[in-house]
């Protein structure tokens, strides 16, 4: 029996609740960037908040996949917060979000090439040796394919995990998402990944929108219910997956009763639930 | 130099300053020893309330929620009286004990109920003492003899300085006396002053600390009752907790709205009451 956890990201608006529904939640991640400037009192809260749940602290700024160096000031404040709050994990993106001096603001898909594959593997060694902990990468969700890639999505993230110990935090909205706007399976995007290196993954929801033009695009918004797509997915790797997986729900704002957020670990429960029966019996 | 023979005065200023460093070495000396850096952080809404405020925070809560619950209804002049079919089937010993208190009509008096729910509540004590949160009997022995050690040092200077002064003919000890007995006072509030250990304090903090959401229409019950077990049962502002008076209600709990804002806002709204309305936005 594989011990899985559900989990939930943790924000101001939900923490209350959080806590008053500890039985049910078993993980929580926090965003590590939100707490750069918070006095060491204040992490060390969420140390003891970490001594009593799994909480994976979670970075969205470091910009890993970029030709780029990481910031080493970036990192050293990161490594502030991941030292003292001692999280079980800790993973950032694999995206681009400055070029030189400038910050983009956002993340952006990497040019998928070897170039950018280099400058990765550089990137994840830097901030593995300043934060002290080898950090979980994952997969975004964008809605422009970059110009100029040498291989597919798959193809790139395989590659880097070939050459690399890292582990991969599974976005399986993003797969989804990225499966709508550009067109390709989401579940052969798995088989070709080393599905071994997954221990976390994220769920979320997000919503059509449409350009000028009338052309529809899905946006993932963290903002939306998790979608069916997303739970088959999650049943999918389930039963792919040897490793026992902590799945994160994310949710950025619009929060609804905890009962719903609640519900919806339920049925990613059950849709793991499923997926690791079809693993024993296969 | 020799403290005794200084004057009056300066033998006053060196006194302030002796009690100052016994007081500080006593404190660090208790925070270390009460200390514990792997101490849990509870998450049972009464562990909470005890921890913060004992045996009458408890209580309070436990009542709020068995209202919030139905177990216990309430009438016209804020009475209550237990719905007795419910009552005997909680699982918990210090709710159901709790319950029994309102098996015939009646206002929630702290006194006599905190007095009624003694028996539950010193498993809820034991189990925060074993914790590291709260003084066990040990740390409590040790508070004795450090607030005697601290008195002793106090009164120690203070009486060699007496017997010296005395014994060349001053009588002018009135206010050493005096600021020798204000400083064992203070000793002993400064060591009474609390059971939580250094432990309890801070993992109170960090509850604290990491909810500062107001609870609202939105939360479920078991939300508000974490909320109103750190941060009192007045702060909820909901129709299901009796403490809560509406501002022109009066009451001797009734404190009018509660202090519960949240460090940058929230989205919740009060539940039905005089004080009720939505919070601000804005979050992390």
């Amino acid at each position: 029996m594989i011990a899985d956890r559900f989990g939930l990201s943790w924000r101001g608006k939900l923490s209350t609740a959080i806590l008053a529904n500890r039985a049910r939640i078993d993980a929580i991640e926090l965003i590590a960037d939100d707490y750069l400037d918070a006095p060491a009192t204040k992490l060390r809260h969420f140390r003891a908040l970490a001594r009593e749940i799994p909480l994976g602290l979670h970075s969205i700024h470091l910009g890993l996949a970029s030709t780029v160096p990481v910031s080493s000031a970036y990192l050293d404040r990161i490594a502030r917060v991941a030292d003292v709050i001692d999280p079980a994990s800790f993973s950032d993106h694999l995206a681009f979000v400055r070029s030189g001096d400038t910050e983009i603001g956002h993340m952006h898909a990497p040019i998928r090439d070897e170039a950018t594959l280099d400058s990765t593997l550089v990137n994840l060694a830097r901030t593995e040796r300043i934060i002290g902990r080898k950090p979980e990468v994952e997969n975004i969700a964008t809605l422009i394919d970059p110009p100029g890639c040498a291989m597919t999505e798959s193809e790139w993230l395989a590659k880097l995990l070939g050459r690399c110990q890292n582990r991969l935090l599974l976005d399986l909205h993003n797969v989804h998402a990225n499966a709508i706007n550009f067109g390709f399976n989401a579940g052969t995007f798995l088989d070709a990944l080393p599905l071994d290196r997954v221990h976390t993954v994220h769920i979320a929801g997000g919503k059509w929108i449409a350009d000028d033009d009338g052309n529809r695009r899905y946006l993932d918004d963290h903002l939306n219910p998790v979608g069916d797509p997303t739970y088959a997915l999650l049943e999918t790797l389930a039963a792919k997956a040897p490793n026992p997986l902590t799945i994160i729900l994310e949710r950025d704002g619009r929060y609804p009763p905890m009962r719903e957020l609640l519900d919806e670990l339920d049925r990613a429960r059950a849709a793991v639930t499923r997926g690791r029966a079809q693993r024993e019996r296969s | 130099m020799n403290p005794f023979d200084l004057s009056g005065p300066e033998f006053l200023v060196f006194y302030v300053v002796y009690i100052a460093v016994i007081f500080i070495a006593a404190e660090i000396y208790w925070r270390v020893r009460t200390a514990r850096p792997e101490a849990p952080l509870p998450t049972n809404p009464y562990e909470i309330a005890y921890l913060r405020g004992g045996a009458r925070e408890a209580a309070r809560v436990a009542v709020m929620g068995l209202v919030g619950r139905g177990i216990i209804k309430q009438f016209e002049g804020r009475q209550l009286q237990v719905a007795k079919e419910r009552a005997t089937r909680l699982p918990d010993p210090f709710e159901r004990r709790t319950a029994e208190f309102f098996g015939t009509r009646r206002l929630a008096g702290d006194k006599a109920l905190t007095a009624f729910v003694q028996e539950p509540l010193r498993s809820l004590a034991a189990k925060l003492e074993s914790a590291g949160l709260m003084l066990d009997g040990k740390l409590r022995g040790e508070r004795v003899l450090l607030t005697l050690a601290v008195v002793a040092a106090l009164w120690l200077m203070a009486g060699i300085k007496i017997a010296v002064a005395l014994g060349r003919g001053r009588t002018n000890i009135g206010f050493l006396i005096l600021l020798a007995s204000v400083a064992s006072i203070a000793a002993i509030v400064m060591f009474y002053r609390t059971a939580r250990t250094r432990a309890g304090g801070r993992a109170l903090s960090a509850l604290t600390n990491l909810n500062r959401r107001p609870v609202g229409t939105g939360s479920n019950f078991s939300e508000v009752m974490l909320y109103a077990a750190i941060f009192g049962v007045a702060a909820t502002q909901l129709e299901a907790n009796p403490y809560y008076r509406k501002p022109n209600e009066g009451g001797e709990s009734g404190s009018g709205c509660g202090s519960s804002s949240g460090d940058s806002g929230g989205s919740s709204c009060g539940g039905g009451s005089g004080c009720g309305g939505c919070g601000g936005g804005g979050g992390d």
